[in-house]
């Protein structure tokens, strides 16, 4: 009987544990309602500290790199010429008649921009077939570490740098571009790859032990079903991605887009930059919607 | 006389794929009794691999025409990394000069450049809760609000980041401004996309909860919703700021200011020791944000 009243009694709690309850430190039986509302987290007090700190770091910071000043005079009368520019596109340029000859239009640097990032994910999702396999935990255990660090150097590359590179390698050009998709695709394709891999279900293989089946079998039957659609479906997520990739390295002059976009804003000739402009703009509108799609189906498994 | 009305809607028409390319996709199987005589025939998808497989070979091809394979010179690998790390007489001379290049010149730049981010992915977040609330399907109910973000946020995520740090730069200069400008449109692009689907599957059990005991749609959402999508938010924004850090290396090249722009100039007067100065701490701060926010991340989820 004592027991019972003593739980239904309220207790005061002393300064040290309230504090520590309001900090969500200290689990507590509670007596009664009242009490327990009372005891309820009083979160927002470290998320007021933490917001306090998030903001401080950001004015500190806007400060620091003359956010404001830059912000508060824009360039309006240039502004209005780029605008006006960029709706009276150059059609001559766009299509290659006139002044512009074929080679030098935007369609041509789009189809090339095309070219690269299709040869270098092709490329790309070959080589990192046996990267994937030896990334993955569940197939070779903790070998698979000294794969991870390599990819994980490939990704963290600047691309752009890699185009630098490249170039002297390859020379100016497309090939550059494809030599430098081909290589830094692989890095994250690879990993997703050995992802997918470690997320297979072992039943099918366990079946086809027990039949006796040999090990390309295993990899025929067991593995490859399971990890086709996702492996299809992460190279055309990396083509997508790699679309904008090949006209970003042209700023380097590793062909595609990206040359005339640098020329063209920097000597300030607007209707062609609005030209090249709508063709990017088609290109990775076009590509994004085809690979979302075809990505829906696939996973969907039809 | 009243002619009997034929109820269309029941028959279903082929579509134009089933009439003209039926015999293509499907195969058509006997099925045969013990005697050999056909009881029935039943249809298998073909298979279309080989298909796929030509489209595929010959799209490779026409892609050759424009991008020849060329021969790779391999011998200039190595040159060019011995220029990247070897200090040149007329840039920075000795290597003590590569050094100090190093620690007072490219790491104040990259600081910088994490200084650019942090303001970006701050703002791009706190930008993009209200959008990806308003395109989700459970908590928006008005189809037409909904199509009108999904659609302008589409398009928006079309456009390259570069592209949009270009037209920042001729707004506001070729500053650090611009590049921050770029990366707020490219981080609330990118959360957009990745949390109205998470949204999306979230447990409404709180939500109608919160509803049924009166409270408005937004009350119902910061108590039944929101702390199921903080820890994705928080995830996917150390995600997003680990993006930006590797995309703002590409807007420097366009003029928007921080590491990029010191990078595009290295490279422009072909000072490659300053190139390899700047290679070095770049690289090592985008591996160390990227185990960090991957180490977080798993920690979170």
């Amino acid at each position: 009987m004592e027991k019972d009243k003593s739980l239904i009694e309220d207790k005061p709690l002393t300064k040290t544990e309230k504090v520590k309850v309001s900090l969500g430190k200290k689990i507590i039986d509670f007596t009664s309602l009242d009490q327990a509302y009372s005891l309820r987290p009083r979160k927002w007090i470290m998320n007021l500290v933490w917001i306090t700190i998030i903001l401080a770091i950001l004015v500190y910071f806007s400060l620091d790199i003359n956010f404001y000043d830059h912000f508060r005079n824009p360039n309006w009368t240039k502004f209005g010429l780029m605008w006006k520019g960029l709706f009276n596109v150059d059609w001559s340029y766009f299509f290659g008649y006139g002044s512009f000859s074929f080679n030098t239009s935007v369609i041509y640097q789009v189809i090339e921009t095309f070219a690269i990032a299709f040869i270098g994910t092709t490329i790309a999702s070959l080589i990192s077939i046996p990267f994937g396999f030896l990334a993955s935990h569940r197939l070779i255990g903790n070998w698979a570490l000294i794969s991870e660090v390599i990819l994980i150097c490939i990704r963290t590359f600047p691309e752009i740098l890699f185009g630098f590179i490249m170039i002297k390698v390859v020379g100016f050009g497309a090939q550059a571009g494809v030599a430098v998709l081909s290589i830094h695709s692989v890095g994250m394709i690879a990993k997703m790859y050995a992802e997918q891999i470690d997320l297979i279900d072992e039943g099918p293989l366990e079946a086809l032990d027990g039949v006796g089946a040999s090990f390309p079998v295993k990899l025929k039957l067991g593995v490859l079903p399971q990890v086709k659609p996702n492996f299809l479906s992460v190279i055309l997520y990396r083509f997508d991605l790699n679309i904008r990739t090949a006209s970003v390295l042209g700023l380097v002059g590793a062909g595609g887009v990206g040359y005339p976009i640098d020329v063209y804003s920097t000597n300030e000739h607007w209707e062609q930059l609005g030209a090249v402009l709508l063709g990017i703009l088609i290109l990775v509108f076009a590509v994004d919607a085809v690979s979302t799609t075809l990505r829906k189906r696939l996973i969907q498994g039809n | 006389m009243v002619k009997p009305v034929q109820n269309k809607s029941n028959i279903e028409k082929p579509s134009w794929t089933d009439r003209h390319f039926h015999k293509y996709l499907f195969k058509k199987i006997d099925v045969t009794d013990e005697k050999g005589n056909v009881i029935d025939s039943i249809e298998k998808p073909a298979r279309l691999s080989w298909l796929w497989a030509v489209v595929i070979a010959i799209v490779f091809g026409l892609c050759l025409i424009v991008a020849p394979f060329k021969a790779v010179q391999w011998s200039q690998l190595g040159s060019i990394f011995s220029q990247l790390f070897t200090p040149s007489e007329w840039s920075l001379k000795t290597y003590d000069g590569w050094w100090n290049y190093l620690w007072n010149t490219a790491c104040p730049a990259i600081w910088d450049t994490i200084e650019m981010v942090y303001i970006a992915t701050f703002a791009g977040v706190l930008i993009s809760i209200p959008v990806y609330i308003l395109a989700a399907r459970n908590i928006d109910r008005n189809p037409w609000i909904r199509g009108a973000v999904k659609l302008i946020m589409n398009i928006l995520r079309t456009i390259p980041t570069y592209v949009l740090a270009i037209i920042a730069a001729i707004f506001f200069g070729y500053n650090e401004t611009a590049g921050v400008f770029a990366m707020i449109f490219f981080t609330q692009g990118v959360m957009f996309k990745m949390m109205f689907e998470y949204v999306e599957t979230c447990d409404m059990n709180p939500f109608e909860l919160a509803l049924s005991c009166g409270a408005g749609r937004l009350q119902a959402y910061s108590i039944g919703v929101s702390p199921q999508v903080y820890p994705m938010l928080l995830s996917n924004t150390l995600y997003t700021f680990e993006i930006n850090v590797r995309a703002s290396v590409i807007l420097g090249f366009v003029g928007a200011g921080g590491i990029g722009q010191m990078l595009s100039d290295a490279i422009e007067s072909t000072n490659y020791d300053k190139v390899g100065a700047i290679l070095v701490p770049l690289f090592a701060v985008v591996l160390i944000l990227q185990l960090v926010s991957s180490y977080l991340r798993r920690k979170i989820s």
